[in-house]
């Protein structure tokens, strides 16, 4: 018979946790058609893909998304002054873009950019979704992604992720335009904040970096338009 | 070598090297397999084509990184329909009620998707994959300490709620 899990050991409790996790998805193996699929994929993803390393090799997005990426690029570039020459990098006898920066500010660690800002469709979910990417990155995997409804309804979002650093994390968020301030109280200690604007997506950054051993354990937000009004407010606990 | 061949020899190595792992590991992250296979697919191509790419030798901890991302994603888009709420940057229930609440239903792997999402993550890269501390600090780019601590919290909350499935 098995024992209870709550009367074993922590090394015994350990063991079937494990094993009964293998149980569960022993059964599951990757087939050739998902490998297909991938395949079939892979020419559609990269639509705009030159063989051959003969140059002009452009980053891989479905075409519709690229036109609304390049458009908002441009866009914000204007906005915030910049040059609108795309920098490019050569590659091992290819060439391609290398991302302009959209959007940047500074966080108490250092400088922070946005690369890119891609709004598209999505295989593995039924709505659009709006991806970032941060640099330095902000959460495992290269973009920081949502639906347009998670990023911005009803007046923002924001995470809590760990910092480049071992003793900070990162508080990012993607809010709407009538967010003009955000309070955030952090263990008890209170940080103002104004969103960095990017007004050509419609949308307001922050990045807040708090310094935290071993880390955050509550948090409560509060999000104000112009004239002070509180328009959102919640908190939470890491769980424990 | 032409980019088209070089990105299907490396589809191909990494497709028999990671994929049932990664599918396994999506289905246990997402809780049902059609998703699961959206989440590995959407994971190849990914790092696939992204700029730069994984560095040689860590593969494994990126398209792990990318998995687990993807499901948070799809957790998250489930989640979407909840009116008029800011989302929060971790968890706003007691992660013990939520997963005593999934498994009335079910299955061990029910419960630890109750968990908040990185209590969640190190637990399926501690128990499924068996990725040491560091290891899985390097998939979440967290520190080992932290792993520990969310391991912790994860086994305080799992022991209890697990006895009924027993």
């Amino acid at each position: 018979m098995t024992p209870p899990l709550s009367a074993v050991s922590d090394d015994e409790f350990d063991r079937l946790l494990a094993d009964r996790l293998q149980d569960e998805v022993a059964d599951v193996v990757a087939g050739a058609d998902l490998l297909e699929r991938i395949r079939r994929d892979d020419t559609e993803y990269s639509p705009l893909a030159v063989d051959g390393g003969s140059g002009g090799r452009r980053r891989m997005l479905p075409l519709a998304a690229a036109a609304a990426a390049v458009v908002l690029v441009v866009a914000a570039v204007a906005v915030a002054g910049r040059s609108d020459e795309t920098e490019v990098a050569t590659d091992g006898g290819t060439t391609s873009p290398r991302p302009t920066v959209v959007v940047d500010g500074v966080s108490a660690s250092g400088p922070w950019e946005v690369l890119e800002y891609v709004e598209s469709s999505p295989r593995f979910v039924d709505v659009p979704t709006t991806c970032l990417r941060f640099e330095p990155p902000i959460e495992p995997g290269p973009f920081f992604c949502g639906t347009r409804e998670d990023l911005i309804s009803p007046h923002g979002r924001m995470v809590l992720r760990p910092g480049r650093l071992g003793n900070e994390q990162v508080f990012v968020g993607v809010l709407s335009p009538e967010v003009a301030r955000v309070n955030l109280t952090i263990d008890g200690a209170r940080t103002t904040v104004e969103p960095d604007r990017w007004e050509s997506a419609d949308l307001g950054i922050v990045v807040v970096t708090v310094a935290a051993d071993p880390e955050v354990q509550e948090w409560n937000i509060e999000m104000f338009d112009a004239d002070g009004t509180v328009l959102s407010s919640g908190g939470g606990n890491t769980g424990g | 070598m032409n980019i088209a061949r070089e990105r299907s020899a490396t589809l191909e190595r990494w497709y028999e090297e990671h994929a049932t792992a990664l599918l396994r590991l999506a289905v246990l992250s997402c809780g049902d397999r059609p998703t699961a296979e959206d989440v590995v697919h959407e994971t190849f191509l990914r790092c696939l084509h992204a700029v730069p790419g994984p560095q040689p030798g860590k593969e494994r901890a990126y398209l792990r990184r990318t998995v687990l991302n993807l499901s948070s994603n799809h957790h998250r888009s489930a989640r979407r329909r909840a009116p008029d709420r800011l989302e929060p940057p971790a968890v706003v229930e007691a992660a013990e009620a939520r997963v005593v609440a999934s498994v009335v239903a079910g299955s061990v792997a029910d419960a630890v998707r109750a968990l908040p999402p990185r209590q969640r993550d190190c637990v399926l890269l501690h128990y499924f994959d068996r990725l040491t501390d560091v290891e899985i600090g390097e998939v979440l780019d967290i520190s080992p300490g932290s792993v520990k601590t969310h391991l912790h919290r994860a086994r305080a909350a799992l022991r209890p709620t697990l006895e009924p499935l027993r």
